[in-house]
């Protein structure tokens, strides 16, 4: 089986025996909880849209290692040609969501680790890459969701792991047995760890030789005895509990993110991709950061296109879509998200093979793209909230449009244009409000600033990438100046 | 009878509806057969672009001939290279 379809996903995630904690109590099945099923929705796409001929381009290639088709999610970049369609795949799936759909996490884990193990093996002659790769076509052979975790809660942010009062505060390995290891400690914002089958845990700094207990990575499933995850709030969450389809703004699609404890979980042999070679931190924890960093440059567009969508609706509601200021509000709304997907595309045809024949990103154009993001999405908000008006936040509830009393009143006086109905109206601005203030902001706002790092991990990495010795070499040529 | 290998692009940014053009293809000429599948063997790839970039068509064609569309594409040339196709 290479391909699921999306109802095999759901069932397969209903199979699974997570241990899972939402406002102080056990979830019994997460896959009928109306908070946390939205999110499932978004990941059940990547399988939905696999099966479609109109999207197998982007969603499906062909593995050269099981020579089968599989989803792209699971797939180790071959080309720079491969890396611009996962932006693009990234792009449609934001389109068709209008949320964080989970799934890219595990693609770039996939490729991070790939490409560092084989070079740990080359340095220490360990076996690290084959026990990817055993892993990598098991996944492919499933097709199963697999979760990324990097970021630990890192405790005080001045101090290395080993220098922590509490050694727990970045994930490190307990106990070395002969046939595997037992692990400690937690993985902080999982999204998407909730829908996923398995989840490939990394470091979350560069490390230096003392810090050897904390160069772990390895992947489980995410039902493993020991695991538990305690489920984030998200603003506007408890309206999906409402059973109401408007104010959500978006009832069938969502995100989800988590806090991970690994409590002194068994990894078998087997499944270990580092362990103890702090040198190969820094690389894992590199390459996946600019893997993920090219990905904003498609998801965040992606979602951007349907809020720049509902600006444009909304505008036509209120009878105010001709209206020149309205226009060019539209038209920086697409020149800034359209600036996103350059970079992401960029990054991608710059790509380069690493030496073992998957491709990367150009880290400098990836660390730009994601620099972008943690500004670009804040003002296409702050100019779809413009041209919404402030209805979107002082709309009665769907229960009020409802009411037989209240619901003519709504109807009269929140009307726009006349050919237009007041639900539609309202519809549209809580869709505005889901994504720039609701659950969705989550995934479009906040996550786009700290995702994948935040802004200060970006203009490090632009800083070490920019050749600046270059760029003055160029300008003393230019200026003929002549130094001793 | 011909077959046609009806081939979309990933459909991230289309200008137009590709597969309500491949549906309406399909009730226009008939006479061929349509897969979706590339190992099939077709004698003409026709590749639905949703805009110019028209991915698919960096790729090597999978067919003898093949016919890219996207939405600048001339309806009329396309009609005549799907009628064509019979005589050939």
């Amino acid at each position: 089986m290479a391909l699921m379809t999306g109802e095999e996903y759901i069932e397969s995630i209903r199979k699974m025996n997570m241990e899972v904690y939402l406002f102080g109590k056990r979830v019994d099945c997460p896959v009928d909880d109306p908070i946390l099923r939205p999110s499932l929705n978004s990941v059940r796409m990547t399988y939905d849209l696999a099966q479609m001929p109109e999207y197998q381009d982007l969603m499906t290639v062909i593995s050269p290692y099981t020579g089968q088709r599989v989803n792209r999610f699971t797939h180790i970049h071959q080309s720079a040609e491969d890396l611009m369609n996962k932006v693009k795949m990234q792009r449609l799936l934001g389109q068709k969501t209008a949320a964080c759909f989970q799934r890219c996490v595990g693609m770039d884990a996939f490729n991070a680790v790939f490409s560092t193990t084989y070079e740990t093996d080359q340095a220490h002659g360990t076996h690290y890459h084959e026990n990817f790769k055993k892993f990598m076509t098991y996944v492919q052979d499933k097709d199963l969701t697999v979760d990324g975790a990097m970021t630990d809660p890192k405790g005080d942010r001045s101090k290395a792991p080993h220098a922590q009062e509490d050694p727990d505060l970045y994930l490190h390995v307990v106990e070395q047995r002969p046939d595997g290891i037992v692990v400690r400690g937690a993985k902080a914002h999982q999204t998407g760890i909730l829908n996923s089958h398995e989840v490939i845990v990394m470091p979350t700094i560069s490390l230096g030789p003392e810090d050897k207990e904390y160069a772990v990575s390895f992947a489980v499933p995410v039902d493993t005895k020991g695991i538990f995850m305690i489920i984030g709030r998200q603003s506007c969450d408890t309206r999906k509990r409402e059973h109401t389809e408007i104010d959500v703004g978006n009832s069938e699609f969502g995100g989800v993110e988590a806090l991970v404890v690994f409590d002194d979980v068994f990894v078998p042999n087997d499944r270990i991709f580092l362990n103890g070679e702090s040198e190969f931190a820094g690389m894992m924890v590199e390459r996946f950061a600019g893997y993920h960093r090219q990905s904003y440059g498609g998801c965040k567009v992606g979602v951007g296109d349907v809020l720049i969508g509902a600006a444009a609706v909304a505008a036509e509601y209120n009878g105010v879509d001709k209206a020149s200021a309205v226009k060019d509000k539209i038209i920086e709304m697409t020149h800034l998200n359209e600036t996103l997907y350059c970079c992401g595309i960029a990054c991608s045809a710059e790509g380069y093979p690493t030496e073992s024949g998957n491709y990367i990103i150009d880290l400098l154009l990836a660390n730009v793209c994601k620099q972008n993001v943690t500004r670009y999405p804040y003002e296409i908000a702050r100019l779809a909230e413009d041209i919404a008006g402030g209805l979107m936040v002082t709309a009665p509830s769907e229960a009020d449009l409802r009411d037989e009393k209240l619901g003519p009143v709504i109807e009269k006086y929140l009307k726009g244009r006349a050919d237009v109905s007041t639900e539609n109206r309202l519809r549209i601005l809580r869709l505005i409000e889901n994504l720039t203030l609701g659950t969705a902001a989550v995934g479009y706002r906040t996550e786009s600033l700290h995702g994948a790092g935040s802004p200060q991990a970006q203009r490090i990495m632009i800083a070490r990438q920019s050749n600046l010795n270059h760029k003055k070499a160029l300008a003393k040529a230019i200026a003929h100046i002549k130094e001793d | 009878m011909k077959r046609i290998y009806l081939h979309y692009c990933g459909g991230c940014n289309p200008r137009y509806d590709r597969p309500a053009l491949g549906a309406q293809l399909r009730r226009d000429f008939p006479q061929y057969d349509y897969t979706s599948a590339e190992e099939d063997k077709a004698d003409l790839e026709l590749v639905l672009c949703g805009c110019t970039a028209a991915c698919p068509a960096r790729r090597e064609a999978s067919a003898p001939r093949r016919f890219v569309v996207t939405h600048q594409t001339d309806r009329t040339a396309l009609y005549a290279a799907l009628a064509a196709l019979e005589a050939d």
